[in-house]
């Protein structure tokens, strides 16, 4: 049985696949840019009423801390913010849309921080997203209404 | 802000436009020299992603970049790229210049792709091979050699 995405327990399976990833230690070395948040656009019809967001401390290729926001919380001091819609980010996870690709497609948006430095980070970033790929996930369905 | 980088109408539609024109903007934020190196740019450069089949053009002149949607104009340069290699152009090797080529004041500030760097050899392949085309390569180096300083996440060696 999986963590459902996105959830507490999600997120710290994340962490420790991410800190499990040797690639991801070679890959993310340099990056000492600061933390990074994944949010989720809300979809009110997969019990997403507010964006929810995970903020990733990663830091020299580890991932230091995770935390989940549920509900929106305040994201301005976090260096690096990635958005997109619940789909997107379920095709990042289970491998069929690279990121970097998705923000060319404008699936995935930048909303804060540097896109060289992330550009920089190309490797590093598709690591992540493997290391997400090794968590058993549980996506959300929609709810319907009779 | 940094006024020097404007999407044309119509270009807000296109989230690679938009793309480019952050990258030149965030790159031009950190580095005054290429802020400089853009006040020193003309010509229209496409660049086509042929895996996402968007294209932009890319409008220096000499005081600004504009990032057009789709085609603008007669281009001086065309590139057609995979996202894969559209993404490793700001991932080339930059060095300058060294040597006896330091004794010239004009040359002593600029940059160039490093042709022994790994990336610049895999797009060079990748050239050959026919996956990038460039037209307009030989005609307008100066114009490529730049645009490559300016959209670099790299420091140059």
């Amino acid at each position: 049985m999986g963590h459902t995405f996105p959830s507490a327990e999600w997120t710290t399976a994340f962490q420790d696949a991410i800190n499990a990833n040797d690639a991801y230690r070679t890959a993310g070395a340099g990056w000492t840019q600061g933390a990074v948040a994944l949010a989720v656009h809300p979809e009110p019809e997969l019990g997403l009423s507010s964006q929810a967001c995970m903020i990733l401390d990663v830091h020299s290729g580890t991932c230091r801390n995770a935390t989940f926001h549920a509900s929106g919380t305040d994201l301005s001091d976090v260096p690096f913010v990635i958005v997109a819609s619940y789909q997107r980010w379920k095709e990042v996870i289970d491998g069929s849309l690279d990121p970097i690709k998705g923000m060319m497609e404008g699936k995935l948006k930048l909303t804060q921080g540097n896109l060289p430095a992330i550009i920089r980070f190309v490797e590093a970033s598709r690591e992540l997203v493997r290391s997400a790929a090794n968590v058993p996930t549980d996506f959300l369905e929609p709810r319907f209404q009779s | 802000m940094n006024e020097c980088v404007r999407l044309a109408p119509g270009a807000d539609e296109n989230a690679f436009a938009q793309l480019m024109a952050q990258l030149v903007r965030d790159s031009v934020k950190e580095h005054a020299d290429r802020r400089a190196l853009l006040e020193r740019m003309f010509g229209r450069v496409a660049l086509t992603v042929s895996d996402l089949n968007v294209r932009v053009t890319l409008v220096f002149d000499g005081s600004t970049l504009t990032v057009h949607d789709d085609l603008a104009g007669i281009p001086d340069v065309s590139i057609i790229a995979p996202s894969e290699y559209i993404t490793k152009m700001s991932l080339v090797e930059l060095r300058r210049p060294k040597g006896t080529l330091q004794r010239f004041p004009l040359l002593r500030r600029a940059v160039f792709p490093d042709h022994r760097g790994t990336i610049v050899q895999e797009i060079w392949q990748a050239t050959r091979r026919g996956d990038v085309e460039v037209v307009g390569l030989w005609t307008n180096l100066p114009l490529l050699g730049r645009l490559v300083w300016l959209i670099s996440a790299l420091e140059p060696a």
